[in-house]
């Protein structure tokens, strides 16, 4: 059996933990059982993955993890190693945005901005399996997703357009 | 992680392992899942005694495999997966593919597992009404042993199964469903992502004239847990599933239920909610078009 024990630090045992964050891999030490989106804002410094809820309702914290949406408050460290991460951060690096990017741009789809990069990635996550989604679809898909201030509307209006104009 | 004391993170390649692991740390260790109802009960503090975790993940029990009489699901697969899987889209299995889509967000969908959703024994979860109305069998380690319980059998209320400290759900057995079986799921939540204030589940079988020959009802109230309605399925088999046969159900399901007043629904109102839940399940496995009971009833304040 594979025991991650390491380092006690007071009453919690520290590990050095690899993680591939945006294509980079990253080194933290860290309880293996701390949640993905401390390490990403407190270790990392990676701010854009937001601590709303805290407890997987607002989806503000929402990652890929291996392509795969993930709300990071409730993922501890411990389920990602090995896998690939990407944070809003990742998503157009230092090239040109990303479409999804620019719809919510383009249509206004944000307003205080806090709900924007867990949007952005779950509807990542949502094109990449299905490309062309309707209104209904994108509205159900992001429903693990909130907005206290836009009304949804222009959110899911540049989910769709994106959809539209991809290949 | 706050709400924890310390943790040892183990992740064990056998169920051997992962048992022995359960034992070793016997009262104080916690089986990991998909982890998403483990993040609440941290949030409460009720894993303060917990001192490691066992992390199932490393033990290839996500794999859905076709067998000849069942289908064989491990405990860690996922709800997503359960979705996107060929094996449930046969006839029968409908219930299961659309309680694992009504479960919460993707986000939730894709770390969420089958072992978990009856480990933790939360009401009310989505899947398990599904799994005992089309009487899946979870297969359980117990010590060096592997055995197969009913999954009702398994409960014992809110956050309580009869595995004992030191075993673990591997997979289920899903018994093929026989020609001529279809099922349903139907769920009532306040909103998209939330848990359900009822559901219900209908796995039926009926004969080539429409006739209702097999039946096994369930359904989950919140706060209350899960409940199988042996009345309401003498009632149907036999009969001819039609628009008056669908009427008389939810006064049935009526006098099968005692709940709980709970702050998202009276008692009264649970009641009456499962009662038409379960009519539209019903209905909807025999592709019976739902008006029928209406009009075969006058007024139907819930439909």
């Amino acid at each position: 059996m594979f025991r991650k024990q390491g380092m006690r630090k007071g009453s919690t045992v520290m590990v050095e933990i690899s993680l591939d964050v945006n294509g980079e891999e990253q080194s933290v030490s860290a309880e293996l059982s701390e949640p993905l989106l401390t390490a990403l804002r407190d270790r990392l410094h990676l701010l854009g993955a937001k601590r709303g809820c805290d407890h997987g309702g607002c989806g503000a914290c929402t990652v890929l993890i291996d392509g795969e949406a993930r709300y990071s408050c409730m993922t501890p460290l411990a389920k990602c190693q090995g896998k690939r991460i990407v944070t809003i951060e990742g998503l157009a690096a230092d090239g040109p945005l990303d479409p999804l990017q620019e719809n919510f741009a383009r249509y206004d789809a944000a307003q205080c901005g806090y709900c924007t990069s867990g949007m952005i990635l779950m509807a990542k996550a949502l094109l990449h399996k299905m490309p062309h989604p309707s209104e209904n679809e994108v509205r159900w898909h992001l429903a693990g997703n909130l907005c206290r201030c836009t009304g949804y509307r222009k959110i899911v209006q540049a989910v769709v357009e994106t959809g539209k104009n991809s290949k | 992680m706050s709400g924890f004391s310390s943790i040892n993170w183990l992740i064990p390649k056998t169920l051997n392992e992962a048992v022995a692991a359960m034992e070793e740390h016997r009262g104080e260790a916690l089986l990991y899942a998909g982890g998403t109802y483990v993040h609440e009960q941290r949030e409460r503090g009720a894993l303060l005694k917990i001192k490691a975790i066992v992390d199932l993940e490393g033990l290839g029990l996500d794999t859905i495999e076709n067998g000849g009489d069942s289908i064989k699901a491990g405990a860690m697969v996922t709800l997503n997966k359960v979705i996107g899987s060929d094996a449930f889209r046969a006839a029968g299995f409908e219930a299961l593919v659309q309680a694992a889509y009504a479960t919460g967000p993707d986000q939730i969908k894709n770390a969420a597992t089958l072992g978990g959703a009856v480990a933790c024994w939360v009401p009310v979860i989505d899947i398990v009404p599904v799994l005992m109305s089309l009487r899946a069998k979870a297969v359980v380690q117990v010590a060096r042993e592997s055995r197969t319980i009913e999954v009702g059998d398994l409960l014992n209320g809110p956050e309580k199964t009869l595995l004992g400290k030191t075993a673990l759900i591997s997979g289920f057995l899903l018994p093929r469903p026989a020609p001529g079986s279809r099922s349903q799921f139907k769920k009532f939540r306040r909103s998209a992502s939330d848990w359900a204030v009822v559901n219900a589940s209908a796995s039926i079988r009926s004969d080539g004239a429409g006739r209702c020959v097999d039946a096994k009802l369930v359904v989950g109230a919140r706060a209350d847990g899960y409940f199988s309605l042996p009345r309401t399925e003498q009632f149907l088999i036999g009969k001819q599933i039609d628009g008056k046969a669908l009427a008389a159900v939810p006064g049935i399901v009526s006098t099968e239920l005692t709940l709980t007043d709970h702050f998202t629904a009276s008692a009264d109102y649970k009641r009456s909610l499962c009662g038409f839940l379960l009519r539209d399940a019903i209905a909807g496995a025999a592709k019976i078009d739902v008006s029928q009971a209406r009009d075969a009833k006058g007024v139907d304040r819930h439909g």
